[in-house]
């Protein structure tokens, strides 16, 4: 038997047998709303804009070795494996947040690790970390605050904020983010609407201020513990940005979204990856083997 | 509970007032006075006529420049319990400079120069462990610490060693400061410029930190230092300079007692008012403006522990147990609210 | 013969001059592993050295002191217990307020004892060994407390990693969350490794003034505790390595003296820096290598980089 809870209420009871997906998807979301996100065509001009050579870093518990792709202007690669082979960490080391312990990851020709202090290259790079509660926001202060994050170094000296109450409420809205109020504190967000807030931070044209998308858009789960509905939203803006020309990296769980969406499928087993497999040759099979790590 | 917060805080704040007097009244009773008339005692010593009223703001001054000093830190999460060793260094540093003076300086150019020349040198010790938090992660509270052992025996070294005033007739000490290198004081009593200082930059601090993209970022960096690090903030810089701003702090509070209070380089001049300057920020949640009456209630339970030793004979370390206390209390009164949940 | 005699010499002070350090640093080692710091242990170690020494000036048995120190700074851990345990208040907080509380309690009572003296231990009788060149020699400086220290430390680490309850302490230093779904309840672990800690703290304390200095000074520790905080670090909460990096500090104490003895044209306010630099050296190099390599325990990483 399958129950459908929504929004605290039963929906339906139905036996599981001869339940279709879909079905499922439409009686959890409520009628037709669900539009699923369109398949980005794969860019037919392979420039390549991130290129990331011989990249290790980590520790004795959690470690990536040796990973090396590249991703072109208006490509998704997905990254698929179970969570705990090293997604974090890589994810982290290609946005620029942790010094690898030897490789390269270069983006538009400009190396992402720079000589001095980490910190993102935030101008060129939207990142979704894993886990929004711990890598993407900072819980103790309010929703605006946190939308605005990135533009901080960029403020006057004397704060102003000016119009960004009403952007802030806009983006709330846009992303569906509840409540809708942005002096809450973000630590007070349930772990599907952080997600939705990070998103929207992210991918809500508000990052670098500019009117160019970012070169690189690297998305961890970012659509962990959403609905239906909200995932193709979410899908929707992040394969977007490869239409509009960014490189998307894209790391999931989630098998059949890889098939359908990614461009590119690249395996990750205990920190490596196993083999980097095209759309048209991919299937459940072969990847679901590999991420158990077949070779 | 109330729905009003302030009423609800005022209420806490004087259930804790209410436990440190009952923890200081069995105190007493331990040592068989009787507790009301000692505490009575201590309200005269502090505030009983206008020498001890001066006296306690004095004693208050390098509280609140050293309650500044950690609080600045903390604005960044750092716990830096490093105010007495950069309070030696600002005296050890300043009086450098003070004791090459031309004779002739004039007390405009002298009293900047000096005041500058301290916060130099309490930024220096703030900024090494600054910089080794920044840099290898070591933790900065332990560091800190051990730096105030080094800046206290700096200036042992310096009064007993090259610095000693042959006048002084063994008694450790640098010469005397001329007189334009000695802060003004007011009301014919030793309270000084320095308190004046000290206020000033509680306020300006605090519409720095709270006004600010500065103050933003370190809040940004404080509750969460991977997300300000993908805004493109730099957490290590950042962190070295609140270290050496709280350091500067503290070295101000050295040089203001040193030139106003005692004239001359002593050893051991830093006194406690470091680790009460520390108690101060901790208690006032760190908020710049809530120190003041904080260093205040400080500064009069340090003034009357005075009047004690005259009155009651208790030994002067009275004071440190009795800040000791009311920290406890403070402690304990909010771990209580927080496991509770009121 | 002059050379063994020195570096034999210089071997004991060393010692006997970490001895007071390393009953410290074994029980803040303790306490750490149960995921608790406590810098408290300056004021637990003042408590216990004015406790012991109170009581050995009092009964004139030394030993009755040593165990009044222990007990006392047993008794001031445990406010530290109430606050960080049962209140969980921040571990630094609480530990500036007892060191305040230790010193300042100490420095009120101990007013009276300045300047008074006492005997100390009795010279052990080593028989038939203090006859051997140079080794009898040395060994007559031993005190009990020195000899103790030599087998408290092995015990502590066989305890720690050899037992079951030592097994509990370290997973509940390792992660408090995991060893309460293992059926341990780490609240009553955490209060162990606290009381653990106070005492032997204590004992450091009143070996310190009972038998290294045998009188009493206000703040007569010095940042001893606060050095044995950076030690546990160096030490990588290691029981075993407990001795050896009080040793460090020892050694570093004795030589100062030993140059000053000497007659070294530098000033001893400068050479009495020396342990204090030396302490943060050795700390900031056990910071790197604790990067490097892990090895620290998890909540306690998170507790040192303040991200409870």
């Amino acid at each position: 038997m399958v129950a459908v809870l929504r929004q605290g209420r039963l929906i339906e009871e139905k036996a599981a047998e001869g339940l279709t997906s879909s079905e499922l998807a439409r009686l959890m979301v409520g009628e037709s709303n669900l539009r699923k996100a369109d398949r980005i065509p794969a860019p037919t001009a392979l420039k390549p804009r991130l290129e990331v050579q011989g990249l290790s870093a980590g520790d004795a518990f959690d470690s990536i070795e040796n990973i090396g792709f590249t991703i072109a202007a208006g490509e998704i690669l997905g990254i698929a494996g179970v969570s705990g082979n090293g997604q974090g960490l890589l994810a982290d080391a290609v946005a620029g947040l942790l010094r690898p312990a030897a490789g390269e990851v270069i983006l538009d020709g400009e190396p992402i690790h720079r000589e001095g202090a980490v910190r993102a290259d935030y101008r060129r790079v939207s990142y979704i970390p894993e886990r929004p509660l711990q890598n993407a926001v900072a819980a103790e202060l309010d929703l605006m605050v946190n939308l605005h994050v990135k533009k901080i170094t960029e403020f006057p000296f004397w704060l102003r904020w000016g119009s960004a109450q009403q952007n802030t409420e806009k983006a709330l809205e846009g992303f569906d983010v509840r409540p809708r109020d942005p002096r809450r504190k973000a630590g007070q967000l349930s772990g599907g609407n952080l997600q939705k807030l990070v998103s929207a931070r992210e991918l809500g044209g508000l990052p670098s201020g500019s009117p160019d998308v970012p070169g690189l858009v690297i998305a961890c789960y970012p659509t962990m513990g959403l609905d239906v509905s909200a995932t193709q939203a979410i899908y929707a803006k992040l394969f977007g940005y490869a239409s509009k020309g960014s490189a998307v990296l894209w790391i999931s769980e989630d098998l059949d979204d890889l098939l359908t969406y990614a461009h590119r499928i690249a395996v990750l087993f205990h920190g490596k990856i196993l083999r980097t497999i095209d759309h048209e040759n991919a299937d459940r099979n072969t990847i679901g083997a590999l991420m158990m790590g077949a070779e | 509970m109330t729905n009003r917060p302030w009423l609800r805080e005022t209420a806490w704040a004087i259930g804790t007032a209410l436990l440190f007097l009952a923890l200081c009244a069995g105190f007493f009773l331990l040592l068989g006075k009787h507790p009301l008339e000692l505490i009575w005692q201590v309200a005269l010593g502090a505030f009983g006529d206008k020498y001890s009223a001066t006296e306690t703001l004095v004693k208050t001054t390098p509280i609140l420049f050293c309650a500044l000093a950690a609080a600045v830190p903390a604005r960044l999460g750092l716990l830096s319990v490093g105010q007495s060793g950069q309070f030696y260094l600002g005296a050890f540093v300043g009086t450098f400079f003070v004791l090459r003076f031309p004779a002739a300086t004039p007390a405009f150019i002298a009293l900047p120069a000096m005041l500058l020349c301290a916060g130099a040198g309490g930024a220096a010790w703030g900024l090494v462990p600054g910089f080794l938090r920044a840099r290898v992660g070591v933790n900065e509270t332990l560091t800190t610490l051990l730096f105030n052992y080094v800046g206290s025996l700096l200036v042992d070294w310096a009064v007993y060693g090259p610095w000693r005033d042959p006048n002084n007739l063994g008694w450790p000490a640098s010469p005397p400061f001329p007189e334009a290198a000695k802060l003004p004081s007011y009301l014919g009593s030793r309270l000084h410029a320095g308190l004046f200082i000290a206020i000033a930059l509680a306020v300006g601090l605090h519409v720095l930190l709270t006004r600010t993209r500065w103050g933003l970022m370190l809040r940004v960096m404080k509750s969460n230092r991977k997300v300000a690090e993908s805004a493109g903030m730099r957490y290590g810089l950042h962190v070295v300079a609140v270290m050496a701003m709280g350091g500067a702090l503290a070295g101000l509070a050295g040089i203001c007692e040193t030139s106003a209070i005692q004239g001359r380089l002593q050893s051991g001049v830093a006194a406690n008012y470091g680790i009460t300057g520390f108690l101060v920020a901790w208690m006032a949640g760190q908020h710049l403006i809530k120190i003041l009456p904080l260093a205040l209630v400080m500064g009069a339970i340090i003034s009357a522990s005075d009047a004690l030793q005259l009155f009651a004979e208790l030994p002067s370390a009275i004071a440190v147990v009795m800040q000791a206390m009311l920290f406890l209390s403070v402690l304990g009164i909010a771990g209580w609210r927080k496991r509770k949940g009121v | 013969m002059d050379v063994a005699m020195f570096l034999a010499g210089f071997l004991v002070s060393g010692l006997r001059s970490c001895t007071p350090l390393f009953y410290v640093l074994l029980g803040e080692t303790l306490t750490e592993r149960v995921g608790v710091v406590n810098l408290g242990v300056e004021g637990q170690m003042l408590i216990g050295a004015f406790f012991g020494f109170a009581t050995t000036v009092w009964t004139g048995n030394p030993w009755l002191g040593m165990v009044a120190g222990a007990a006392a700074g047993m008794l001031l851990s445990a406010v530290h217990g109430l606050l960080c345990v049962t209140l969980k208040a921040n571990f630094f907080a609480s530990g500036v307020a007892l060191w305040m509380l230790g010193g300042g309690l100490s420095a009120f009572f101990g007013i009276n004892l300045v300047g008074q003296k006492i005997e100390g231990f009795p010279p052990i009788p080593w028989g038939p060994f203090a006859h051997i060149p140079v080794v009898g020699q040395a060994l007559a400086q031993l005190t009990p407390t020195v000899l103790l220290s030599l087998f408290v430390g092995p015990a502590a680490g066989f305890w720690l990693y050899r037992t079951r309850p030592g097994l509990h302490w370290r997973a509940v230093g390792e992660s408090a969350e995991a060893a309460r779904t293992m059926g341990i309840v780490p609240e009553r672990v955490k209060w162990q490794g606290i009381l653990t800690g106070g005492f032997l703290s204590g004992f450091g304390g009143a070996s310190l003034s009972v038998d290294y200095t045998r009188n009493w000074i206000e703040w007569m520790t010095a940042g001893r505790g606060l050095i044995a905080v950076g030690l546990v670090i160096v030490a990588r909460w290691n029981p075993y390595l407990a001795l050896p990096s009080a040793f460090l500090f020892g050694a570093t104490e004795a030589l100062t003296l030993r140059l000053q003895s000497m007659g070294v044209k530098v000033s001893p306010y400068l050479l009495s820096t020396l342990p204090y630099l030396v302490c943060l050296v050795v700390l900031v190099y056990g910071y790197w290598r604790a990067r490097q390599r892990g090895g620290m325990p998890r909540d306690l990483a998170a507790a040192f980089a303040h991200t409870e």
